[in-house]
């Protein structure tokens, strides 16, 4: 098998179908899974119970850009449980599919930095994987 | 926008009075008091996901004064640098001013101080 590395600039992330990766300074998609760890006489064993996902960005703080991230989030956490189609696109064809529910992004930073905002949003229901 | 817009565009911000010269390249001989434009480093960062061109561009504004008469000179050197400062544009970060120091070059030694600043740059 090929090393292969995938960087960062493969990255593209929609948001309600808004291409929003010339603002996004980093996406992450989280699956955590919890899992009850029982000790039996014959060793450990291991129950499913749940899987709880989040996507964490940070993004440049736009206020003055109408289309831009920071307005149209802070918008959508109006309706907090309306969901968001999110796209996230790891390389070419190789997608990642789901619903996120808003939250209102942080406003304001350091003095000697770029405004940047980071939010964690909650991933609503199921996440569909496509690959190339 | 190019980068020599944008290093123009810079230049003509700090220019803004006669107080001092303001270069954005190194002149062949420097005459104090000036101001020149040089790049950061690192010059340009990927800051932004995808392949949109999205940068972290920095540059370096070396604030120059005369050296003779050491108190004076210093605070020639210190009412430049509050001037400059008071006409970077805000879309620029101030990340750092150096202490003041002789920089010796091959005519004569120089006094100086560096202002560090970096802002976005969309190439694409």
């Amino acid at each position: 098998m090929a090393t292969t590395v995938l960087t960062g600039r493969e990255l593209v992330l929609t948001i309600a179908t808004v291409d929003y990766s010339d603002q996004i300074l980093s996406a992450v998609l989280t699956i955590e899974t919890e899992r009850l760890t029982f000790d039996t006489v014959s060793g450990r064993a291991y129950k499913f119970i749940d899987k709880n996902a989040t996507l964490d960005i940070e993004f440049l703080a736009d206020w003055s850009d109408a289309s831009g991230l920071s307005r149209a989030l802070w918008a959508a956490a109006e309706a907090p449980d309306t969901p968001l189609a999110c796209v996230l696109t790891a390389t070419t064809g190789d997608t990642f599919t789901f619903n996120v529910l808003p939250v209102f992004p942080n406003v304001g930073g350091a003095a000697s930095e770029g405004q940047t905002q980071s939010v964690s949003l909650q991933v609503d229901g199921a996440i569909t994987e496509a690959y190339a | 926008m190019s980068l020599a817009t944008v290093r123009s565009t810079l230049k003509n911000a700090i220019a803004s009075n006669s107080n001092y010269s303001v270069f954005d390249h190194v002149p062949e001989v420097i005459i104090p008091p000036c101001v020149v434009l040089v790049a950061g480093d690192p010059y340009l960062e990927p800051l932004v996901i995808g392949n949109n061109k999205g940068f972290t561009v920095r540059y370096r504004i070396e604030v120059i004064g005369q050296t003779f008469s050491a108190p004076s000179a210093l605070e020639n050197l210190e009412n430049d640098i509050n001037t400059v400062l008071g006409l970077i544009p805000v879309k620029w970060s101030i990340t750092g001013v150096s202490s003041p120091r002789l920089r010796p070059t091959n005519s004569t030694d120089l006094y100086s101080v560096e202002i560090d600043i970096q802002t976005t740059y969309s190439a694409s």
